[in-house]
C-alpha cells in the first residue's frame, strides 16, 4: 500500500536448507543409478512420476497465483511470494521429464514401438499424435508457454516492489486470464501426453480435470509447507493464523474437488461398464493393487476432509503441516497408482516372468528423492531472490489485516 | 470497506446514499401501488402461464401421445427443458453460498433475487419430468421410496433419474430456507415500516420476531453460514446428477466422464445469463442501478466469460477424445453433431456458447448495459440449445439404421416451454412486489456509510441491528460477511 510502505523482507536460503536438500539428491541419485541397473522399467516409471509430480506441484503454485489475480485477492498478497518462487520450478521440470521420457520412452510408452503399432489398428489411428516428434514437440510446447506465462507473472510482481506501480496489478490481472486460458487447453492435452498415452487404448474426457485437480491440491499443499517453514523460522511474521486458515480451507475445497472428480470418472466408468473404459479400474482393482486403490481416497480425501472441518485446525500450524503432508503422500499415490499399474502391466508383456503386484523400493523413492532435493534448491534460491513479501502492492493493506 | 482497504476497489454502493435511504430505495416498490408497467407485464406473463398450464391440462388429460417424440427419440423437449430449467437456478445458489465463502462482497446485491429465480426456475423445471410419467397423479408413489404393499418392489436405487428426485428436492428446499433466513433481517425492517395492521401482521408474523438484538446477529450469522457451507455441495451434486442421467448410458454423445463438471458450468454460465436478463430490467425498473451498479453487471459478464470458456474446452475435449477413442460410434456422433440433421442447432450452440462470450474479455463490452443484454439472451439461446444438441442428436441416430428419425416437436410441447416462462415471470414480477429484492441489511454492511464516523442511524437501521457507531471499523466491515 503506497502510504503505508513495509520495508522489503529479504531472504537467503539456509545452509540446512541447501544441506538437506543436496543430501537428497546424491542419495535419490544414487538410488535412481541403482535402479536403472537392476530394473530400467521400474526407474524410468519412478522417473516419471517424479518429473510429473514435480511438475504438477509448480503448475498448481502458477494456478494459484493466477487465480489470486484474476480474483484481486485481498487476503493472499503476503503469501504470494512462496507460490510465485514454485513456479521456478517449470524449465527443470520440463528438462526432468524430457530426460525421463527421452530415455525411458521404450519402457513407458507402448506406442512408440513401431512393431507394437504396426499390429495394433487403434494406435495406428492415434498415431497422428502418438508419434515421438510430436509428443517431444508438445511437451517443450506446454512446458515452455507454462514457463513464461508463470515467469511474466513473477516478474510483473517483483518489478512493482521497485516501482510500486500500479500497471503491473492491472498487467498480472490480464496475463492470468490468458495463463488460465492456456492452461485449460495444455492441461488436457500434457495429462493425455504424460500420463494417459501410457494405455494407449484407453480415454476419459475427465482426465485432464482429475490431473489438474491433483494439481491444484499438491500445489497448495507445498506453498502451505513453505509458508509455515518461513514463518516458524521468523522470516514471515506478515502472516498469520488467519492466513494459515484460508490455505487450510484450500486445501480442504481442492481436497474435496478432486473426490468429486475422482468420483465422477469412476463411478460413470463403472456403471456404463463398457470394455474398453473399465479394463483401466480393472488392473488397478487386481490383487494387492485394490489395497492401494482404496487408500487413495482415504488419503486424499476422507482423512483431509474430516481433520479439515473444525475451524481450530485449519488455524494450527501443526495440524496444518500434518495435513499438508498426508495431502502430498496421497498425491504421490495418486500419480503411482496411475502411471506403476500401466508400466508394469506393459513390461509384463515383454516379459513374462515380471512381477505383478505393487512395487516399491529404490526406483520409486530414487528419482523423487533427487527431484525434490532440486526442487527445493531452485525453490529457495528462487525465494531468495525477492522480497518475501510483495512491498508494494496495492492489495497489501488487506492482507496485513486481514481477520475472519 | 474499511480503512486498509485497498484503494482499486471499487464501491459496492454509488452515491453514498444513507442507510435510510438504501431502505427506503429497497422496500419502495413495495409500498407503492403497481406501475402501468408493471402491470402490463404482469398481465403479458400471466396470460402466457395460464396458456401454458392449458397445455399442461391438455397434456394430463390426453396423455403425452400428443407431444413429437417417437420409438427413437424418447427425450425431446421434457427433458431439454428440465436441464435448462435447472441450470438456470444453479446462479442463485452460487451466489448466496460459493461466493459468500469466497467472501465476495458484491453478492450481497444480487443475492436476493437471485435465490428467488433459483426458487422459481426448479418449480419450472419439476414440471416436465412430472408431465413425463404420464399419470402425475401417481408420481408420489413412483418416485419416493416407502414401505408398501408391492412386497419387495421398490423404486430402482440404482437409476440416477432416482438420484434426480433426491438431489433436487433437498436442492429446493435449502435454497428455500437459505432464501428464507436470508429474508428475516429484511421482514422486520419491512414490519416495523409497514403503514398498515394488516401488512404489520403479515410481515411480523413472517419475521418470526426478529428484534435486531446481537444474539439475534449471533444465531443469525452462525445459521447463514452453515447453510453455506451445506448449500454449497449442493450447486455441483444438482447438475452432476443431473448429467448423470445422460452419462450413465452407453449411449454415443452421452456417456462421457467429463459431463458432471461440464454440465455444472454449464448451468452457471446459463444461470448467471440469466439472472443478467432479469437483473438489468429490474434494476431500471425499480431505480435501484445504485445498488446494483456496472460493476456488478462486470462481475458477472467475468463469470460468463469464465464459464463459457470451461463449456467450450469441455466441446473441444468431447470432440478430441472421439477422435482419440477410435470408437467408431463416438466419432460417428459428434461428427454427426457438425454436419448432420441438427447442424443448425449445434452450430448454433457452438456460436452462443463460445464464440459470443468472448465479446467479453473487453471492458468496454462488460460495462455496455445494452451488450450484455442482448449477450444475456444468447447465452441462454445457447444453453437451451446446448441440451437440445445433447439430447437429440444422439438419440436420432440410433445404432440400427431403420431406426433413425427425426424429431419435430408438436405445438403441445412449444406451448409448454413457452408456460413455464409465463410461470417464471409471473413469480418474479409477484416477488418484486412482495418482498425486499435486495438484501437491505447485508448491502448496508457494504455500503460507504458503514464505515465509522458517518452520521446518525436511522431508525430502521437500527432495526436491521446495523448501528455503525456503535461498532469498531472492522465490525462494520464485517457486519454481516461471517467466515466459515
Amino acid at each position: 500500500m503506497s502510504e503505508n510502505p513495509l520495508a522489503p523482507v529479504p531472504f537467503t536460503a539456509p545452509a540446512s536448507i541447501r544441506k538437506v536438500a543436496l543430501g537428497l539428491c546424491g542419495v535419490g541419485a544414487l538410488l535412481f543409478v541403482y535402479a536403472l541397473i537392476a530394473e530400467p522399467w521400474r526407474a524410468w516409471s519412478g522417473g516419471l512420476l517424479a518429473a510429473y509430480y514435480s511438475i504438477s506441484v509448480a503448475i498448481g503454485a502458477g494456478v494459484v497465483v493466477a487465480l489470486m489475480h484474476v480474483t484481486k485477492a485481498g487476503w493472499g498478497v503476503v503469501v504470494r511470494r512462496v507460490p510465485e518462487a514454485m513456479t521456478a520450478w517449470l524449465p527443470y521440470g520440463l528438462l526432468a521429464l524430457l530426460l525421463v521420457t527421452g530415455f525411458g520412452m521404450h519402457s513407458l510408452y507402448e506406442w512408440s514401438h513401431p512393431d507394437l503399432v504396426a499390429e495394433d489398428e487403434l494406435l495406428q489411428h492415434k498415431s497422428a499424435l502418438l508419434n515421438v516428434p510430436f509428443f517431444f514437440a508438445r511437451m517443450v510446447l506446454i512446458l515452455g508457454a507454462w514457463t513464461l506465462l508463470t515467469r511474466k507473472l513473477r516478474r510483473e510482481s517483483i518489478a512493482q516492489d521497485t516501482d510500486g506501480d500500479e500497471k503491473h496489478t492491472s498487467a498480472n490481472l490480464r496475463w492470468s486470464a490468458i495463463f488460465l486460458v492456456v492452461f485449460g487447453l495444455t492441461m488436457t492435452l500434457g495429462a493425455l501426453d504424460w500420463l494417459m498415452s501410457l494405455e494407449p487404448h484407453w480415454f476419459s474426457t475427465m482426465f485432464g480435470v482429475y490431473q489438474f485437480a491433483g494439481a491444484h491440491v499438491a500445489g497448495v499443499a507445498v506453498a502451505t509447507l513453505i509458508t509455515l517453514w518461513l514463518k516458524q523460522n521468523g522470516h514471515l511474521p506478515q502472516v498469520t493464523d488467519n492466513h494459515l486458515h484460508d490455505l487450510g480451507k484450500m486445501m480442504f475445497a481442492f481436497s474435496t474437488f478432486w473426490a468429486y472428480i475422482w468420483l465422477s470418472q469412476f463411478l460413470l466408468i463403472w456403471y456404463a461398464n463398457i470394455p474398453e473404459e473399465t479394463g483401466y479400474f480393472l488392473i488397478r482393482e487386481d490383487g494387492a493393487w485394490m489395497a492401494l486403490f482404496g487408500l487413495n481416497v482415504l488419503v486424499n480425501w476422507t482423512i483431509p476432509f474430516f481433520v479439515l472441518l473444525p475451524r481450530p485446525n485449519k488455524r494450527s500450524p501443526r495440524v496444518l503441516a500434518g495435513v499438508a503432508i498426508l495431502l502430498l503422500c496421497g498425491h504421490f499415490l495418486d500419480v503411482y497408482l496411475q502411471i506403476l499399474p500401466a508400466t508394469a502391466h506393459f513390461a509384463g508383456h515383454a516379459d513374462p516372468h515380471a512381477a505383478h503386484g505393487p512395487f516399491f523400493g529404490p526406483a520409486e523413492v530414487g528419482a523423487f528423492a533427487l527431484l525434490a532435493g532440486a526442487f527445493l534448491i531452485v525453490v529457495f534460491r528462487a525465494l531468495g531472490q525477492a522480497s518475501l513479501v510483495p512491498t508494494r502492492d496495492p492489495y497489501l493493506g488487506e492482507s496485513l489485516h486481514h481477520h475472519q | 470497506m474499511s480503512s486498509h482497504t485497498s484503494h482499486l476497489r471499487e464501491p459496492l454502493v454509488v452515491g453514498n446514499p444513507t442507510l435510510a435511504q438504501i431502505s427506503d430505495d429497497v422496500c419502495a416498490p413495495m409500498e407503492r401501488k403497481p406501475s402501468g408497467l408493471w402491470w402490463a407485464a404482469f398481465s403479458v406473463a400471466f396470460t402466457v402461464m395460464i396458456i401454458g398450464l392449458s397445455a399442461i391440462g391438455y397434456e394430463f388429460y390426453t396423455g403425452i401421445g400428443v407431444w413429437g417424440l417417437n420409438k427413437t427419440i424418447g427425450w425431446g423437449f421434457d427433458i431439454t427443458n428440465f436441464v435448462f430449467w435447472v441450470g438456470i437456478g444453479h446462479a442463485g445458489t452460487l451466489i448466496s453460498a460459493i461466493l459468500f465463502l469466497f467472501r465476495q462482497k458484491w453478492r450481497t446485491s444480487i443475492n436476493r433475487s437471485a435465490e428467488a429465480m433459483t426458487l422459481f426456475a426448479v418449480i419450472c423445471a419439476a414440471i416436465f419430468p412430472l408431465i413425463h410419467m404420464g399419470r402425475p397423479w401417481f408420481g408420489m408413489l413412483w418416485v419416493f421410496p416407502y414401505p408398501n404393499l408391492r412386497g419387495p418392489l421398490w423404486v430402482n436405487f440404482r437409476s440416477p433419474l432416482l438420484w434426480d428426485v433426491f438431489a433436487i428436492s433437498t436442492y429446493f428446499t435449502i435454497s428455500a430456507v437459505f432464501w428464507f433466513i436470508g429474508l428475516i433481517p429484511d421482514l422486520a425492517t419491512v414490519r416495523d415500516r409497514a403503514g398498515t395492521r394488516i401488512r404489520k401482521k403479515i410481515y411480523g408474523i413472517l419475521s418470526l420476531g426478529w428484534s435486531g438484538s446481537n444474539r439475534h446477529w449471533v444465531h443469525y450469522e452462525t445459521v447463514y453460514m452453515l447453510l453455506a457451507g451445506l448449500a454449497t455441495p449442493l450447486v455441483l451434486s444438482v447438475h452432476t446428477i443431473v448429467s448423470m442421467d445422460f452419462a450413465t448410458s452407453i449411449m454415443p454423445g452421452w456417456h462421457t466422464t467429463i459431463f458432471p463438471p461440464y454440465f455444472v458450468a454449464g448451468a452457471i454460465f446459463s444461470g448467471f445469463a440469466m439472472v443478467l436478463t432479469l437483473l438489468i430490467i429490474t434494476r431500471k425498473v425499480l431505480n435501484i442501478e445504485h445498488l446494483i451498479t456496472i460493476n456488478h453487471l462486470e462481475n458477472m459478464c467475468k463469470v460468463i466469460v469464465a464459464t463459457g470458456m470451461m463449456v467450450g474446452l469441455a466441446y473441444a475435449t468431447e470432440f478430441l477424445i472421439a477422435w482419440y477413442s477410435g470408437s467408431n460410434y463416438e466419432g460417428f456422433t459428434f461428427i454427426n453433431r457438425a454436419k448432420g440433421p441438427y447442424a443448425w442447432a449445434y452450430w448454433t450452440m457452438v456460436s452462443c456458447n463460445v464464440l459470443s462470450p468472448q465479446v467479453f474479455w473487453f471492458k468496454k463490452m462488460r460495462t455496455s448495459v445494452p451488450v450484455i443484454f442482448v449477450m444475456s439472451l444468447v447465452v441462454n439461446v445457447g444453453m437451451w440449445f446446448e441440451r437440445f444438441v445433447i439430447i437429440v442428436t444422439s438419440l436420432h441416430r440410433d445404432y440400427l439404421p431403420s431406426s433413425w428419425a427425426m424429431y419435430s416437436p408438436t405445438w403441445v410441447e412449444y406451448t409448454t416451454l413457452l408456460g413455464t416462462f409465463g410461470i417464471f415471470f409471473t413469480a418474479f414480477l409477484v416477488f418484486t412486489r412482495v418482498l425486499p429484492v435486495i438484501a437491505i441489511g447485508e448491502v448496508k454492511s457494504v455500503s460507504q456509510f458503514a464505515k465509522k464516523g458517518h452520521a446518525k442511524v436511522h431508525p430502521s437501521a437500527s432495526a436491521s441491528g446495523l448501528d455503525p457507531e456503535a461498532m469498531t471499523d472492522d465490525e462494520a466491515d464485517g457486519a454481516l460477511e461471517v467466515s466459515p
